[in-house]
């Protein structure tokens, strides 16, 4: 069928790569593989092999970073901020996702059925050196930096502290060195929903239709936990779908038929990788040994927050700062002036794209 | 390169490393890193100076310069600058002490308010000085600063003050009756500890 988008308007979604390699040894103690990762990139390598920017994903979302539906889509082009004239980029789907990689929702090779809950725990240090694997295999011996936001930001702290004769700069967005007791309960009740949902079957669903109601709610609490009380506000106040009148728990409330489209958008995760992925969050900690270990020389850092992120709040950056200052890292920190709750870092691009731009082109 | 981050450009060895607390843009540590390959980390409170240092390359911190020390080891830079901010700081004598425990040298350049026009304006007219011209209502809340002050201070607060420079309104150095003359002070002050 021909297409009938006018040509320039729009562009491609393109694929995305995919890299297999044998088996990684999971910080469990177990080896686990083969493992896939999904990725995209986006430039050139340059012959120094010094300008390649990893980009590392939130929970939410996956490689898809750049194009019509990139979550950072107005940050990575050519004279963007990640401008793909000079850096190249790569963007890589977490070991434990499902949007390529392998994860709870991939076939397990003997049996051909999804792994569901034999599928082992995976630990932000595993996505981590699953990355590296990736990283090796593109020929980047080290990166100009690693940027992420929430998870994202996660794993830019584990590469800094991991590799860090392998990672010049380290921008950790909205992020933290580990969950508080009050994420852990969020991402407890996002889990129960999934798990209380009777399609999901003790995780084994595979044939049976998958978890969509349980899903759609925690997607409900997620996107609740995201946004701030005067986004909310502005966005919907107490404005009334209809007439406003009690409909028998239809939706009311403007707020309630937004959460409700949020939550049927979000029926293709797959169930257990959501529930291994927040996991892998809430058991994140970079011990106090980890940073004072990082080499006179290593990893500069650039940590942002946003004003209105009480999910991520500024005090958990600062956290971050306090332990490169006692490390004696060399570190920027930036707090971003937004309503958006923990999605600023999707929406403040103008903010977030100068301090990037900036800061990439300081590292060398 | 202004007068006074001339100065301190001069006084800053090779290869220090350097904390500037209220670094504005980066200049100085920008100037610090080409010049003297110092190491730099700088603190400020406003965005826009944070966005225009990473720029050049320079690390910031966005916040206080009164929450800019805590959280560093002892001795942890060769030297901390406090370049036209000491006198907007709200607890000055307690930065100071973190100061000289941070770095092993403090450097302060201060507006110097204590000029024989100064002096005879206040006697004649009543009138307190407005450094640079700006109202004592407008601008950020500010001290009035100058160098018997600061060496007073520090004699109470055991730091020794070990070389002051003189600068005048054009950024000439000043040698001949400087406590009368000069606009901007820089002191290299140090903690008894570190002798």
């Amino acid at each position: 069928m021909p297409s009938l988008r006018p040509e320039g308007l729009l562009k491609e979604q393109k694929a995305s790569a995919h890299f297999t390699f044998d088996d990684l040894p999971l910080s469990s103690g177990k080896t686990f593989g083969p493992v896939t990762l999904a990725y995209e990139t986006w430039g050139a390598l340059n012959a120094a092999k010094d300008n390649a920017v990893l980009l590392a994903h939130d929970l939410f979302h996956d490689a898809r970073a750049a194009g019509p539906s990139g979550w950072w889509d107005a940050l990575i082009g050519p004279g963007k901020p990640l401008d793909t004239d000079r850096y190249f980029i790569v963007s890589s789907n977490v070991l434990g996702g499902c949007s390529g990689s392998t994860g709870p929702s991939s076939l397990e090779p003997l049996r051909g059925a999804p792994y569901a809950l034999d599928f082992p725990p995976v630990s932000v240090a595993d996505m981590v050196q699953a990355q590296r694997r990736l990283v090796d295999r593109l020929g980047i011996s080290r990166l100009r930096a690693v940027i992420g936001a929430s998870l994202g930001g996660m794993q830019a702290l584990q590469w800094a502290a991991t590799f860090p004769e392998r990672v010049a700069g380290a921008a950790v967005i909205a992020s933290t060195l580990k969950h508080s007791p009050q994420q852990i309960a969020f991402h407890e009740v996002a889990r129960q929903a999934v798990m209380s949902d009777p399609r999901w079957r003790g995780g084994w669903y595979d044939g049976h239709g998958a978890p969509e109601d349980g899903l759609a709610l925690a997607r409900m609490v997620g996107e609740v936990t995201r946004t701030s009380a005067r986004s909310l506000e502005e966005r919907f106040s107490r404005r009334f779908l209809g007439s406003g009148l009690f409909n028998k728990f239809g939706a009311d409330f403007q707020v309630e038929g937004f959460l409700r489209s949020k939550a049927g958008e979000f029926t293709s995760f797959d169930a257990n990788s959501f529930l291994y992925l927040t996991k892998a969050m809430d058991q994140f900690y970079l011990p106090e040994t980890q940073f004072p270990a990082l080499l006179e020389d290593g990893p500069r850092f650039l940590v942002i927050a946003f004003t209105s992120d009480w999910l991520y709040p500024p005090e958990q950056s600062r956290e971050i700062v306090r332990r490169l200052k006692a490390a004696r890292i060399e570190a920027s920190y930036a707090e971003i002036p937004s309503d958006h709750g923990h999605d600023a870092f999707l929406v403040e691009h103008e903010a977030q794209g100068r301090l990037l731009r900036g800061f990439l082109e300081g590292l060398s | 390169v202004s007068a006074v981050d001339g100065v301190l450009v001069d006084l800053i060895p090779e290869g220090a490393r350097v904390l500037d607390l209220g670094c504005g843009g980066g200049e100085l540590l920008a100037a610090l890193a080409r010049a003297k390959k110092a190491r730099g980390q700088g603190v400020d409170i406003s965005a826009d100076a944070v966005a225009r240092c990473l720029e050049k390359g320079v690390s910031v911190l966005q916040g206080d310069v009164d929450e800019g020390l805590p959280g560093y080891p002892d001795a942890a830079f060769d030297d901390v600058v406090l370049k036209d901010s000491l006198q907007e700081v709200k607890a000055v004598a307690r930065v100071l002490k973190e100061a000289v425990r941070v770095g092993k040298r403090v450097i302060v350049a201060l507006p110097h308010i204590a000029r024989w026009r100064d002096r005879l304006r206040f006697l004649l007219t009543g009138r307190v000085p407005s450094p640079g011209g700006v109202a004592w209502h407008a601008g950020p809340p500010r001290r009035l600063t100058g160098i018997d002050d600061l060496r007073a201070l520090c004699r109470d607060l055991g730091i020794e003050v070990a070389e002051e420079r003189f600068l005048s309104l054009r950024g000439a150095a000043l040698r001949w009756l400087p406590s009368l003359r000069a606009a901007t002070v820089v002191a290299v002050l140090s903690g008894a500890r570190h002798g």
